[in-house]
């Protein structure tokens, strides 16, 4: 009986035409031969070339060869992979988290077929509820072999702390994204990096951290308190002159006006690298003023991770549909269409420790066209929130 | 459909795309991430990342292999230093022979960690004396991934049916086996799907029936076992409904082979060059009909008869040095076989062109002022002539050819004399031709078929 209800489920999933999959294979190769090229570490004696990773290398890199084909698939067919991934989630929610048990009693079948109006009808997750509900929020059997369970406290959307769990999984497709950001943005991985960041120790390592550890192109990163006063965060990049800075769209704002007040350029710069608020039209413009050099930036939320990254040839965003659903939603609560500006509300595809489903994020969002890069994954044009504390994720 | 996401084993409860794969399925993506980027660097970067590999397998050979020990020193290697090419280009290569009678001493005394455990392996010698080669855990790391890497050029579908007819010694007799997936180049990253193993020791008759049985999406076999297959099908009337694409690999597979058996099968005819002691030399582009060099595993040089490279369009023997064989390295290996250097390829690769493998110096023919070419001889200069099931020729002397053909009758001299106009014509040179008839031309051993032997020595 279970088999049967398994095959009625994966019937009324849509499959992707193979018109997608011929696009996508077209679009591939374009992306191709653009990617850069990048050293990887060899663990094995002897062999430098092709590498051969440790285990945990491979595993990530494993990652990033599924996420530069899926970037290329049509936007339905990146729909029905997601669909299969939240229809075991939902299950595995619905059975081992007492607040889905209670909230969705009336609206959720476990046997039914998951559709998108099935999935629609889940009530919305507040940050009140994350907030109240933490207990009831944790699953009660997250999988062994997703690894240890971690609390991460960050500032919610009114400021106020909102505790979330993580896994290694989550941890690891973290860490995937931000690869994925590095590689679209052609990053040179032996350049310098430096990241401005709160609560962070002035350092100095080799490599530019966890996320990018299998590659051997011999840069390094700096890291510096966020707290510190603009000018001496402005003195030390002059001293360090990194290719990169990572910090706040607020910090980068500051650094640029003071840049420009005194007559000062980072000659080295090549890119600014944003996370944690949202980036303005203000801000893009007194950074392009100051360094002159293209601003990228990052969407994320402390509770979700990674939720969209800029586009490697537009301003806007794709979101990362591989780790995240995002809807955008009208005042009604149905889908925006492109042009639509709605509330922003996530579902985390692969936490199992606390999965959040249909969580209302506070944030707001325009909804994009297709993108003309080709990657069928969806676009937010901008968006827009409140101000809170940065998570940025890289260097971890 | 070349990029089968949903398709990849997860080793996590709850993950199901994308996936994150056991460790062994993550090695072999992990190296597919690598190659999906480096087919597309530019033939020079790809030289420097060879010699950069070459330089840590000849300081490791010059270490530990006896025979190289030697060899390299008389050529003045300096122990661990970088590899310059034009010195690599002076360093005398390594014959078949040299390999045979050598043995032990191309084997490495020790390997380093990780490459363990080394096997042993003996090719077919169907088209020459057999040799022992070592394979590691690395050597075979490296052949799965360009097998993986074949299957998504050609955008097969790993979730269809795959059926191979091939002399694999794992198969006896005529039931053929039923096998839980294509094989572990990609049952390590992915889910199995169907597959299907006959010994092509099979009479067509059987394979035949075999094949309508299992009825398979790709069809993998030695080109010559193809063409007679495709011959025999289109006899018959038998179409293999679902064939979506025939593989070829193991023979030299002509562009008159592959043109009839795609016009027969009326499928996509995709061949490859591969060496048993050698691995992945080259795969067939996904855009054309020539081949790129697998310049990740083996370095390639095609040279003329004076030992220097063959400019595009032009053939020469094949000499191979494998990058990643540390129980037994091959450091400019004369395969044995020919082959044409091909020009820079419009798809963007920047692996280097073979734009075609005409096999092994005995399969060349010699014109009578002594020069080697690949004769052709497709099947409609002689196939109305006489009710011949197989040709094939074997060239006695430079004038003189003999010309096998498999037939139920005795040929008239009407038609012998046909046929040794149509074989002149073909050929482009006046040859005497002296017509045998026997009931049936036998594969090698190997259960490779060669059409044209050369038994003329240079």
């Amino acid at each position: 009986m279970i088999a049967v209800g398994e095959e009625a489920r994966r019937a009324a999933i849509p499959r992707a035409s193979m018109v997608h999959w011929a696009a996508h294979a077209i679009s591939r190769r374009r992306s191709a031969v653009s990617a850069p090229f990048v050293v990887i570490r060899s663990a094995l004696p002897g062999v430098v070339w092709p590498a051969i990773t440790r285990p945990e290398d491979a595993t990530a890199l494993a990652l990033q060869y599924q996420l530069e084909r899926s970037q290329w698939l049509a936007g339905d067919a990146l729909r029905e992979l997601q669909f299969r991934q939240l229809d075991v989630l939902l299950r595995h929610a619905y059975e081992t988290v007492p607040f889905y048990r209670w909230h969705w009693q009336d609206v959720y079948a476990a046997d039914r077929a998951l559709t998108p109006e099935s999935f629609g009808r889940l009530p919305l997750l507040s940050q009140g509820d994350l907030r109240h509900e933490f207990e009831a929020l944790k699953s009660g059997s997250p999988p062994a072999a997703h690894g240890t369970v971690v609390e991460r406290a960050g500032a919610g959307a009114t400021g106020e702390p909102v505790r979330t769990l993580r896994t290694e999984i989550t941890g690891l497709w973290c860490r995937a994204l931000t690869l994925r950001d590095h590689l679209w943005h052609r990053r040179d991985f032996s350049a310098t990096l430096a990241a401005i960041r709160i609560g962070a120790p002035e350092e100095e390592i080799s490599g530019w951290g966890p996320a990018t550890g299998m590659i051997a192109d011999g840069g390094r990163s700096l890291t510096l308190d966020i707290e510190m006063a603009p000018e001496a965060q402005l003195e030390w990049l002059q001293r360090h002159e990194p290719e990169y800075l990572l910090t706040h769209p607020a910090t980068a704002s500051r650094l640029a006006r003071l840049s420009l007040a005194r007559g000062l350029r980072l000659s080295r710069l090549r890119e600014l690298c944003t996370a944690g608020e949202p980036v303005d039209a203000e801000t893009r413009e007194v950074c392009r003023k100051a360094w002159d050099v293209p601003l990228t930036d990052v969407y994320s939320r402390d509770e979700t991770g990674h939720i969209a990254l800029q586009c490697p040839d537009h301003e806007h965003y794709h979101v990362q549909s591989e780790c995240v659903l995002v809807e955008v939603l009208d005042g009604q609560g149905r889908g925006c269409a492109p042009g639509g500006f709605g509330r922003v509300v996530i579902t985390t595809l692969h936490n199992y420790a606390m999965p959040l489903v249909r969580y209302e994020t506070g944030d707001f969002a325009e909804v994009g066209d297709p993108c003309p890069c080709g990657r069928g994954l969806p676009v937010l044009r901008r968006v827009v929130g409140r101000p809170r504390n940065m998570r940025v994720t890289a260097p971890a | 459909m070349s990029y089968p996401p949903d398709r990849i084993r997860s080793a996590y409860p709850g993950l199901v795309w994308p996936a994150v794969p056991p460790d062994s399925g993550a090695l072999a993506l992990a190296l597919q991430f690598q190659l999906s980027r480096t087919q597309w660097l530019p033939a020079a970067a790809l030289r420097t990342n060879q010699f950069h590999q070459l330089r840590g397998l000849l300081a490791h050979a010059h270490a530990s292999v006896p025979f190289y020990r030697e060899r390299l020193a008389a050529a003045g290697y300096q122990s661990g230093a970088p590899v310059a090419e034009d010195w690599f280009a002076t360093l005398p290569v390594l014959t078949r022979e040299e390999v045979h009678l050598q043995g032990p001493a191309l084997h490495a005394r020790r390997v380093p960690e990780g490459h363990a455990p080394v096997e042993s392996g003996q090719t077919s010698g169907s088209t020459g004396s057999p040799i022992t080669f070592l394979t590691t855990q690395v050597t075979r790391l490296f052949w799965q991934a360009f097998n993986l890497r074949d299957q998504f050029w050609h955008g097969r579908d790993l979730g269809l049916k795959f059926a191979a007819i091939r002399p694999d010694r794992g198969v006896r007799g005529d039931r053929g086996v039923t096998l839980p997936g294509w094989g572990p180049a990609i049952t390590a990253a992915y889910r199995g799907a169907p597959a299907a193993l006959l010994h092509s020791a099979n009479t067509l008759d059987r394979q035949i029936e075999w094949l309508v049985r299992e009825d398979p999406d790709y069809l993998l076999t030695l080109a010559t076992n193809l063409l007679e297959l495709a011959r025999e099908l289109r006899r018959r009337g038998v179409r293999l409904s679902r064939l979506r694409e025939a593989h070829t690999y193991g023979e030299a597979l002509s562009a008159q082979a592959r043109a009839e058996c795609r016009d027969l099968l009326g499928v996509k005819v995709v061949d490859m060059y591969t060496a048993q002691e050698a691995g992945y030399i080259a795969l067939q582009c996904p855009d054309h009909d020539h081949y790129h060099v697998q310049s990740e595993g083996v370095i390639v040089e095609i040279l003329d008869d004076a030992r220097r490279p063959c400019a595009p369009g032009e053939s020469g023997r094949v000499v191979l040095t494998t990058l990643h064989n540390y129980a037994m390295p091959l450091i400019r290996y004369e395969i044995g076989d020919y082959a044409e250097a091909g020009a820079a390829c419009p798809c963007g690769r920047g692996l280097p062109v073979i734009g075609r493998i005409l096999g092994r110096e005995r399969n060349l023919a010699l014109t009578p002022d002594g020069r080697k070419f690949s004769p052709s001889f497709p099947a409609e200069t002689w196939m109305d002539i006489a009710p011949i099931r197989q040709i094939q020729l074997v060239q006695k002397t430079r004038r003189l050819i003999e010309v096998r053909v498999a037939t139920p009758r005795q040929l008239t001299s009407a038609e012998e004399k046909a046929i040794g106009a149509a074989l002149r014509h073909a050929l482009g040179y006046p040859y005497q031709i002296a017509v045998v008839c026997l009931d049936r031309i036998p594969r090698s051993p190997g259960g490779k078929y060669e059409d044209f032997i050369s038994e003329v020595a240079d």
